[in-house]
């Protein structure tokens, strides 16, 4: 018989902490103990809902570090792995990732990275040799590459799930991990099917493919236990598109007649680019274009996305970007690294970093400070490294 | 005995409840006490999992009751936790001297590796591909192309008869035999006036470029010549080899900041993988002159057939030289001085 210490005397926290420690096979007695007094604790602390949905704290985002103190981490992990042909690649990354994520605080609390380097490196070598047996069967055997070639398309929903479960177990927020409980026949339906639908509908319906896979991605992440949930409207993601494109046309259209570009004779604009300057001035134009448009949708997403999601009854979102801010950001970030020929990098991360954490805005109830996390199973690193070589990207706003 | 105490944050396990409290360090032992002075655990150095320093960020223990604590980081903290531990990299990440040196030899390494490092390690990988590969991948090649560009050729049987013969001819000039190599004629409205050779000796001329060349026996061995020099040179399997270690060391060299550096890092990549095509295009053409000496005959030939070339495609313009890093060939004015003045030097030897 078990000698049952007195758990009855013990605070809540108490008990959580002895049923994490505890090892359930060695002392069935006590485990189911705790449990029961657990449970009694969880109801006696669900005071009714009205107390529980108020909203007790407000806070904006904040990043804590600097561009300079990034630069010296970033620069020499970026020398180690550069002696070490790549292999440092992944403890590099583990260092960068946890610098960004460690100063980005919210609701006075920061984040953590949690990724092991040996996972990642795995991840890493898998993904070199799937991307290198691809590119060679393309230069080899059109028969192997076109082979190859549908079996990466059926296997991409796995990869982008397995990337987006990855990247989310290894954050953590309070000593709670995000996870994502997608399933690969979800991913195909939302990450596969209806992007390949909206071809039939010459692209129109493309918005609303790309709402349901925000809303896929959203509704399937967890923090702890509770869920997220969306509220997004297609509508937004239309005028979004659609001002998007509108915005791009109207500054192309305006920049080609500044440069006295004619459009009448399309085969001939690359022959009525006298001398280097227009040429020059051509793939800046295209970039700038290119980043109006995408700030827009993203800045315009990104606020809908965060007004109309939340964690029911802990926490509700709220997100603040103004596209052109964000145009500014990314246009002056993109000059400063080609000026700098790269060094720049680290100061136009932490400037980006730092604009969005302060667009962001959460709001929590007294819940958000007891949520609890049943113990969850490892993430795969291999599906977050072939996804990013092979250029899957599920990024959400 | 050391005696110190650190503000911070003690998360408790599975949950997101998070304490204010006060960690006293007494020599091995750590001690933590909520705002009502609870001692609420206590726990002996070798338990603790303290993650490496980082920056000014503050220490996070990971204690063995999966709680998480975080203090600020101060000197006393720090020497506490890694006093045993093997970690470095903080140090060198703090060091003035180590980032200087970064500083330096990050762009010089990665100019070495992508002039020097990646070529000479594509002209090995390049060398060891067995002949059976590089015949299965032509075949499959000139398929896939005859499906897409190639039309069959338009030119008279004389005619190809007649080329045939310059193309026997060339390769006998450079030792070379005709078991391994073999011209096809195609014609083609994609590429318009061209020629290209495939990796196992396999050269396609066009119709429209035995046209813009007026089937001059010179000016057409000339072109011949700098084909064969990509063949004799592996330049196919080099260039694959090239493009894909590039890839490969740009996207994993900077590939995780994000989609705003990845369009710098594809141009970078298209940019560099240019200066690699254009490499082995200078070096076609001088392997072209340097045959074309050896054999008596007048580098001029090369040049005149570039300036077909030059004249057809881009009539009077002038090409801007900002243009050459977008473009996968050398300035073509370029390479008409180069073959013009090893014409000059020739001349003037005799």
């Amino acid at each position: 018989m078990d000698h049952l210490p007195k758990y009855e005397n013990y605070s809540y926290e108490e008990l959580l902490s002895a049923r994490q420690a505890i090892d359930a096979e060695a002392h069935p007695e006590r485990t189911r103990a705790l449990d029961e007094l657990l449970a009694s604790h969880a109801q006696k602390n669900q005071p009714k809902d009205a107390i529980s949905d108020k909203i007790i704290r407000t806070g904006k985002g904040r990043f804590l570090g600097n561009g300079k103190e990034y630069f010296s981490i970033w620069i020499v992990n970026l020398l180690l792995t550069i002696v070490t042909f790549g292999i440092y690649s992944a403890w590099a990354k583990v260092r960068n990732n946890r610098y960004i994520y460690g100063n980005t605080e919210i609701d006075g609390h920061r984040f953590h990275y949690l990724a092991d380097p040996v996972q990642i490196l795995i991840g890493r070598i898998i993904a070199i040799v799937f991307f290198a047996l691809y590119f060679l069967a393309s230069n080899f055997s059109p028969m192997a590459f076109g082979i190859m070639t549908v079996a990466l398309l059926l296997l991409s929903p796995y990869f982008a799930l397995m990337s987006l479960r990855f990247n989310m177990k290894m954050t953590g927020y309070r000593n709670i991990r995000f996870r994502f409980d997608g399933t690969y026949g979800g991913a195909f339906v939302y990450f596969m099917l209806y992007p390949f639908l909206t071809i039939f509908t010459l692209y129109l319906a493309l918005p609303l493919a790309m709402k349901k896979m925000d809303q896929y991605i959203i509704d399937h992440t967890r923090y702890g236990d509770p869920e997220f949930i969306s509220n997004t409207k297609t509508g937004e993601y239309y005028i979004a598109g659609f001002v998007a494109s509108i915005l791009a046309s109207i500054v192309f259209i305006l920049s080609m007649a500044a440069l006295g570009i004619n459009f009448a004779d399309v085969n001939d604009v690359q022959q009525q680019a006298e001398g280097g300057l227009i040429t020059i001035a051509l793939p800046f134009i295209y970039l700038a274009v290119y980043l109006l448009s995408s700030s827009y949708y993203q800045a315009h997403i990104r606020n809908h996305i965060f007004n109309h999601s939340e964690i029911e009854q802990v926490a509700s979102f709220k997100s603040s970007v103004a596209f052109i801010d964000l145009f500014i950001i990314k246009f002056t970030n993109i000059l400063a690294i080609i000026v700098t020929l790269g060094l720049a990098i680290p100061w136009a991360k932490v400037r980006m970093t730092r604009y969005l954490a302060e667009a962001t805005e959460v709001s929590v109830t007294a819940q958000a400070d007891s949520i609890i996390a049943s113990s969850d199973n490892e993430g795969n690193a291999i599906g977050d490294e072939v996804a990013s070589a092979f250029d899957v990207d599920v990024a959400l706003g | 005995m050391t005696q110190f105490t650190s503000e911070g944050t003690l998360y408790l396990a599975g949950s997101s409840k998070a304490l204010p409290v006060r960690a006293e360090f007494n020599g091995a032992e750590l001690r933590v006490f909520d705002e009502q002075q609870n001692c609420v655990g206590s726990f002996v150095h070798e338990e603790i999992n303290a993650k490496s320093k980082l920056g000014s960020l503050p220490r996070e223990l990971l204690l063995p009751t999966r709680e998480l604590l975080q203090i600020s980081s101060s000197d006393a903290v720090n020497q506490w936790l890694d006093a045993h531990s093997k970690a470095k990299t903080h140090a060198l990440e703090s060091s003035k001297s180590t980032i200087l040196f970064s500083i330096f030899l990050v762009p010089i390494s990665l100019v070495g590796i992508f002039k020097y490092l990646l070529p000479y390690l594509a002209i090995q990988f390049a060398a060891i591909v067995p002949d059976g590969v590089k015949s299965v991948a032509s075949q499959q090649t000139l398929t896939t192309l005859d499906y897409t560009a190639l039309e069959p050729s338009d030119l008279s049987l004389e005619t190809q008869t007649q080329i045939d013969a310059y193309f026997a001819q060339t390769v006998l000039a450079i030792n070379g035999s005709l078991a391994q190599f073999n011209l096809h004629f195609r014609q083609s409205d994609m590429m318009g006036a061209n020629a290209f050779a495939l990796p196992d000796g396999t050269i396609v001329i066009t119709d429209e470029l035995v046209q813009l060349l007026e089937e001059d026996e010179d000016l057409l061995k000339a072109i011949f010549l700098h084909e064969l020099g990509h063949v004799a040179h592996d330049h196919s399997m080099r260039l694959i080899a090239e493009t894909l270690v590039t890839s490969l060391a740009i996207d994993y060299l900077i590939g995780d900041l994000g989609a705003m550096v990845e369009l710098v890092a594809g141009f970078s990549s298209t940019v560099i993988q240019n200066q690699y095509s254009q490499e082995l295009e200078w070096e076609a053409d001088n392997f072209a002159i340097d045959m074309m000496i050896a054999n008596g005959k007048d580098p001029i030939h090369f040049a005149n057939a570039m300036e077909k070339f030059k004249a057809h495609y881009m009539g009077d313009a002038e090409e801007p030289d900002a243009v050459s890093f977008m473009s996968s060939h050398p300035i073509t004015q370029q390479r008409i001085d180069n073959a013009r003045a090893q014409s000059e030097q020739l001349k003037s030897h005799h």
